[in-house]
Parts: C-alpha cells; structure tokens; sequence
C-alpha cells in the first residue's frame, strides 16, 4: 500500500467526473473547497479528503508512518474511472439540487436495506435525469441516503408506480451491513 | 505494583454472594467506599443501562435531530452535564439503526464515556492524539469540538477494532483524523508533539459491569496488576509525546486506585506534571 498525495491528473478526472454527472458547474470546487486530496494505492486507489490547512502535517507524518486511513473517503478509482462513495456524496449533496430523486417516509427504511426505488415510491424528481444517469437519492429533509442509476428518465419515474425505476448501487445502511 | 487486598470478613462473603461477585472485589469496595456506598455501587450496578446517544454537530444541529428523533417516537433526556448528550427514555426501534445514525448525525456513547474528550478542550489549530481510539466515539467528539480543523492522530492496535474505527469516523463525517492501526506503546515512532492528549486506557472494567456482567466474577489481580503496568507504560508514552504546557486526560473505565490514582500519583511524581480541575459537576473526588 502506498499513501500520497493524489496526482493532479487524477483530481481534475475527479472533478470532471463529478461536474459532468451531476451537471452542475463547480460542484466539484464548492463541495471540496480547502480540501487536500490523498490517494491510497492499493489493489485499487482509495481518494480521502483532508483539510489543506494540515498538508504539511500529514506529508511530515506520512514519511514516518504509514496511516491505515485518514480524513473521509469520497470515491475510489477502478482503472481510469472514478467511482463516487458514500461521503463524496454526502458532500457534495448540499450543493445540488439536480440529478436528485426524493422518496417517500415509507421507502427510507427499505433503501437503505438495499432494495432499490420504485415509481411509487419518488415524491418529487429533478427534470434533468437521464435514462442510466447516477443519482442521488434523497429523503424528506433532503439527506442522501443512497447513490442511485436511474432505468428510466426524469418524466416517466413518478409514472412508473411499482416498477423499478432507480436501481440501488450504494446505500448507506452499507455501515451497519459491512461497514462494522 | 502493590495489588490492594483485604480480609474476609461475614459481610463481604455475604454481599458477594447475594451480588454474584468475586468476593476480592467486594472486600475492596468495602474498604474504599465504607459499606452504605459499597451497597449503593452495587445496587447500581444491578440496574440496566441507559442508552446515550451524542449528537453529531458537524452534521446537525441538537434541535433539529431532536425534533428529528422525537417525531420517530424516540423519547430524549438531556443529560446535564454534557453538551450535546442525551440518554433515550424510550425508543419503539433500536436507535442504532435509524437513518438519522446511518447519516452519522448522532453516535452511540455511554454517558460518562462523553466526559473525557469534553474536558480535554481540543482547539482548533491544535494537533492531539486519541491514543486508544477504537470504536470512535471520543475521536468524533474531539473532531466536533476542534469543529474538523486541526488534527487529530487516532491509535488502535487491533485490526477488526481499527476497521470499525475508520468506519465510524467516516460514517460520521471526521475530516481532520488520521487512523494509525499501531501500538500505542509505539507512539513515539510518530515523532509528534502533541497539544492535548487523550488516554482511554484499557482496563479490566469494572466500571462496566452494568453492560458485562460477567466482569464481577472474571477479573481478579493478576489482571489488575497487567492492566496497571500496561497503563503505566501508556501513560509515560503519552507524557513523552507532549508539548511542554500541554494537556493530557487519563480515564479509564474502571474502579480500582491500582488503575486511577496509583498511576496518576506515578507519572506526577515522575514527570513533574501538574494536576489540573476538571471542572465537571458530576462525579465523586478520588482516592487519597
């Protein structure tokens, strides 16, 4: 396992992933303002965050030992392609209303046990989803509960009633079903 | 280390085996507390313990997930002595599975385990060290209060423990933290000065007894004696690894003076540290 700084190369794939998906220009930017990106390289490449005002910090503790995680992880890099986790979702969340489905009291609970979202489900939808886009899924008070691809666009989700229509990639009862 | 024990007498063999204690325990307790607050100890401890929870404010305010809980049918505390901390009166589900814990709005935490990382005081732009980590809750509550800036260093040794430490961490939205899975007997490896740090130490715990009761009966002296030697190491560790002027909270979850006290009398003695007022309102003098 190797700890460093992420290659400049690799945050900008980050922020043009994150940009590009959810459609939101700066997104990137607002959401990891102050940040300092560190990769851990492993069979796959872990990104975390950590606050820029440490840098120096870190890089001084980092050659003396190595961490086994630090800061928050917001994605991770399979080949060339960066995947978005839980927290960079979280983080981001804040910042954008678009590519977001909102669902139901009653379908929180079984998201986050894994099962993906149907029509019936959705109380309200952003009007820029695309068929297969990521999306967030949201609950009422606007949390992201889980990352979402959605099988059919903006107009046809709250049409769709008890058919599929976002398919569950990550939720975040991922902490209690993996994550102890 | 001289290990505190004391005769037998009608009244200690008589409440070790009306409580289902080791009756070494109880002499002890007799000795130290006298006998009405010995039978107020352990009739504490036969009662269940209170669920707490601390609220996350790097995610949420304590009214809004008040509100939150409360509206879930989640009947909430405060407790006084901590901010942010609440014991749940009564929940209709378990409380450490509802979303608003999945977003890392709140963390599970003992009372009392809620005090140390409080009356550490970490500051923003300060470097401390969390030297006995695992699960979480005390690195979070250092992370709150440093509001994510600063840095934290945060120690576990074993290897499904550290797991659960990043996990928690993360779950709860820690920025400023870095997880070593090491020894905290080989802090020094780290070269690190610290402003403030904070030694849980592990214990034979018996201040958890309400949660495992099995600990009246499973720790004798041979444990006290290696957890009081192991905490000795610990402690002289920390003191090596901290600013001149820096801060240093020792707590450990246990009752016995071999772990407390006699510790802390040794690294003062040693180290010509200063003992500073907690000023907490909740909790008894210790033993002199």
């Amino acid at each position: 396992m190797k700890v460093e700084k992420a290659t400049s190369n690799e945050i900008e794939r980050i922020k043009k992933t994150i940009d590009q998906d959810f459609e939101e220009q700066g997104l990137f930017d607002k959401a990891f303002k102050d940040m300092e990106f560190v990769a851990v390289r492993g069979r796959w490449t872990e990104i975390f965050i950590f606050p820029k005002e440490n840098s120096e910090f870190l890089v001084n503790v980092l050659k003396r030992y190595l961490p086994y995680s630090l800061g928050i992880c917001i994605g991770e890099f399979h080949d060339k392609f960066f995947r978005i986790g839980l927290e960079g979702i979280y983080e981001i969340s804040k910042y954008t209303t678009k590519k977001k489905v909102w669902i139901i009291p009653k379908a929180e609970q079984l998201v986050l046990y894994g099962r993906d979202v149907f029509g019936s489900s959705v109380s309200r939808v952003c009007s820029y989803i695309k068929k297969n886009d990521r999306v967030i899924v949201v609950n009422e008070f606007d949390d992201p509960i889980a990352i979402g691809k959605a099988l059919v666009p903006s107009d046809e989700i709250k049409e769709a009633g008890n058919k599929v229509v976002i398919e569950n990639l990550l939720d975040r009862g991922w902490y209690l079903r993996k994550g102890r | 280390m001289q290990i505190f024990d004391y005769k037998s007498t009608d009244l200690s063999k008589q409440l070790a085996q009306e409580y289902g204690y080791d009756e070494f325990l109880i002499r002890r307790y007799l000795t130290f507390f006298g006998q009405e607050e010995t039978i107020q100890l352990l009739e504490a401890n036969e009662r269940p313990l209170k669920t707490s929870i601390l609220v996350n404010t790097l995610r949420i305010s304590v009214d809004s997930l008040k509100s939150r809980l409360e509206s879930k049918g989640i009947k909430l505390e405060k407790i006084p002595w901590i901010p942010n901390g609440f014991w749940v009166l009564e929940a209709p589900f378990s409380v450490g599975a509802t979303t608003e814990y999945l977003l890392g709005h709140y963390y599970l935490q003992e009372a009392a385990a809620m005090l140390p990382a409080f009356v550490l005081d970490p500051k923003q732009n300060e470097v401390v060290i969390d030297m006995c980590a695992a699960p979480g809750g005390k690195t979070i509550q250092l992370a709150q209060l440093m509001e994510n800036h600063g840095c934290i260093l945060a120690l576990e040794v074993d290897l499904r423990r550290t797991k659960a430490l990043r996990s928690n961490l993360s779950r709860c939205g820690v920025k400023n933290a870095i997880i070593f899975r090491m020894s905290a007997l080989d802090l020094t490896q780290l070269d690190v000065q610290a402003d403030k740090i904070l030694l849980d130490a592990p214990c034979t715990g018996e201040g958890v007894i309400r949660k495992d009761p099995t600990r009246k009966k499973s720790r004798g002296p041979p444990d006290i004696e290696f957890c009081s030697a192991l905490q000795t190491k610990l402690i002289d560790v920390a003191v090596n690894c901290l600013k001149e002027g820096g801060i240093l909270v020792y707590s450990t979850c246990s009752l016995a003076p071999e772990k407390n006290e006699l510790v802390i009398d040794y690294v003062i003695k040693k180290h010509n540290l200063k003992v500073l007022p907690t000023e907490i309102e909740v909790g008894e003098s210790a033993l002199t």
